[in-house]
């Protein structure tokens, strides 16, 4: 039983999405923290 | 075989690529340490680590130089259930959610893991604890080490020696510099260039070749790698999940960090972290997977991502890798450096030595902690003994053994010591027991069985009546009392 090429390419599509999104949710995180003056 | 010439990028651009990073990763550790003078602020951040520099070094120091590099090479050797697998690693993290809230309101002054297992349960079960949780922060450091010298070598054909000297040697500049805040710091940096770098290869391998192709060319070649029905990998993919929750549930680089954040981040942080460290290794698994439509031989199955990277994208592609590889060493380096130097300090130096130490003397025990916890990482790593590297494995069993000690020791008043030290040393026999007997793919599952039994057994047996104010100690002297 194989994996199909379509459940191959949403599942890695989705996890593409949710990495490439990381980066962007830190930034934006750091941010807030920062105008906040929570950073540490 | 010359590594030089086999390298895929030459020796230059390697060198400088260090050096550049170097150069930052040591600017960037004095700039965020440099008045991090304080015992609290030197170890801990000061403890008010926000969300932001909560979720990235978790993240960052769980993406180890295994989850770039090794992922590719699991995700080749045990298809799409490899790279599940590899991302279930990302459950520890999560489960450790509730238990850095819990640890940071019981234990408000609290430095390590061996504080907790002290008050908890006694000296008995925390010098059995000290012992496994040393063994695997020395194991984890050497594997690291090695691994920076190996992979720079590979990757840029700078001798072993020089690569793995100069990754311990910049880490060990930086923590001492700047202490946890350096730490801290430059895991946020460390963590957007990972995930950049993945993402920009993965994106061009799926540009470059599409899916069709990619699972077309799998499926004629190497069919294996897309077949759901593997029990080998079936089984990675339990063992791995216990390896993890048993590695992040007792070491002090979490526990460390959970003291570290600000009241309320901890629980948050690590959630936030583990959702989104869980598809790193799937992204960087199917890396592997174009293996067969590029028709590429791979010499060794552990370099076969930065093989593909180059592939696709020549020199450039390479480069990313470096700086991944680069960036993933130091995450996990710097943060076992700080964790481990508290544990050494404060578990046996200040409960075993010198328990009248004040904040200022602790704070340059620590410093030296750290210088000599490197160099005795490269004593251990300049020999390039392979074994020594695999020692990391065997320690599955040993840590998987501690997830029920500590997790029944958090929650349950009932939990007993006699379960605990049963459970971590029966739990450690049988896991190491069955390595041999059976496999790696089963000693952390049989450590954590095991365990788990005894803790039961100890809290139906001889159930105790522990009262959580007891885990909360006063913090040391600011200055020696005169």
């Amino acid at each position: 039983m194989t994996i199909s090429v379509g459940l191959l390419g949403t599942l890695v599509t989705i996890c593409l999405i949710i990495v490439a999104a990381a980066p962007v949710l830190l930034l934006i995180l750091w941010l807030r923290d920062w105008k906040r003056k929570s950073l540490w | 075989m010359n590594a030089v010439t086999d390298a895929i990028l030459n020796p230059a651009i390697g060198w400088s690529v260090l050096a550049g990073f170097s150069v930052l990763w040591v600017f960037l550790g004095w700039y965020w340490g440099r008045n991090a003078d304080a015992l609290d602020d030197y170890v801990l951040a000061g403890r008010r680590v926000g969300l932001a520099l909560g979720v990235a070094t978790a993240m960052a120091t769980w993406v180890t130089s295994n989850t770039t590099m090794a992922a590719p090479q699991i995700a080749l050797q045990m298809g799409v259930w490899g790279m599940f697998g590899y991302s279930l690693g990302a459950v520890g993290l999560m489960m450790f959610a509730p238990l850095a809230g819990r640890i940071r309101r019981l234990m408000p002054g609290g430095y390590t893991s061996g504080d907790f297992v002290r008050l908890r349960y006694g000296k008995t079960a925390w010098r059995v604890f000290l012992v496994i949780s040393l063994c695997y922060s020395l194991g984890w450091l050497v594997s690291m080490g090695m691994a920076g010298g190996v992979l720079i070598n590979a990757l840029t054909g700078i001798p072993y020696h020089y690569g793995m000297t100069v990754i311990l040697a910049i880490c060990v500049s930086y923590t001492l510099l700047g202490g946890f805040r350096a730490v801290i710091g430059t895991d946020f940096v460390q963590a957007v260039l990972i995930l950049v770098g993945v993402v920009l290869i993965a994106v061009l391998a799926i540009g470059n070749i599409g899916f069709e192709a990619i699972h077309s060319a799998a499926l004629e070649r190497r069919p294996e790698l897309l077949n759901l029905l593997m029990p080998a990998a079936i089984m990675f993919l339990f063992n791995n999940l216990l390896f993890g929750v048993g590695e992040i549930f007792h070491s002090n680089v979490w526990w460390s960090r959970a003291f570290s954040f600000r009241e309320g981040v901890g629980g948050k942080a690590y959630l936030l972290a583990g959702l989104l460290w869980a598809p790193i290794p799937i992204v960087a698994g199917f890396i592997a997977l174009p293996v067969p439509a590029l028709g590429l031989n791979v010499p060794a199955a552990d370099m076969v991502g930065p093989l593909v990277a180059a592939n696709i994208l020549g020199a450039t592609g390479a480069v990313l890798v470096l700086i991944m590889v680069f960036s993933a060493l130091s995450s996990s380096l710097d943060s076992l450096l700080a964790a481990t130097s508290i544990l050494v300090v404060e578990d046996i130096y200040r409960r075993h030595i010198n328990p009248a130490a004040d904040a200022p003397t602790l704070r340059r025990a620590t410093s030296r902690v750290i210088v000599g916890l490197g160099l005795l990482t490269w004593m251990l790593c300049a020999p390039r003994i392979a074994t020594l590297a695999e020692l990391l494995y065997f320690t599955g069993a040993f840590v998987a053994s501690t997830i029920w000690p500590i997790a029944a020791g958090l929650f349950l008043r009932r939990a007993n010591t006699a379960g605990a030290i049963t459970g971590m040393v029966v739990g450690s026999a049988a896991g190491l027991y069955s390595y041999f007997a059976i496999g790696f793919y089963v000693a952390a599952l049989v450590g954590a069985a095991v365990s788990m039994l005894c803790v039961i057994i100890g809290i139906i047996a001889a159930p105790a009546s522990f009262e959580w104010r007891l885990l909360s100690e006063p913090e040391p002297a600011k200055e020696h009392a005169a």
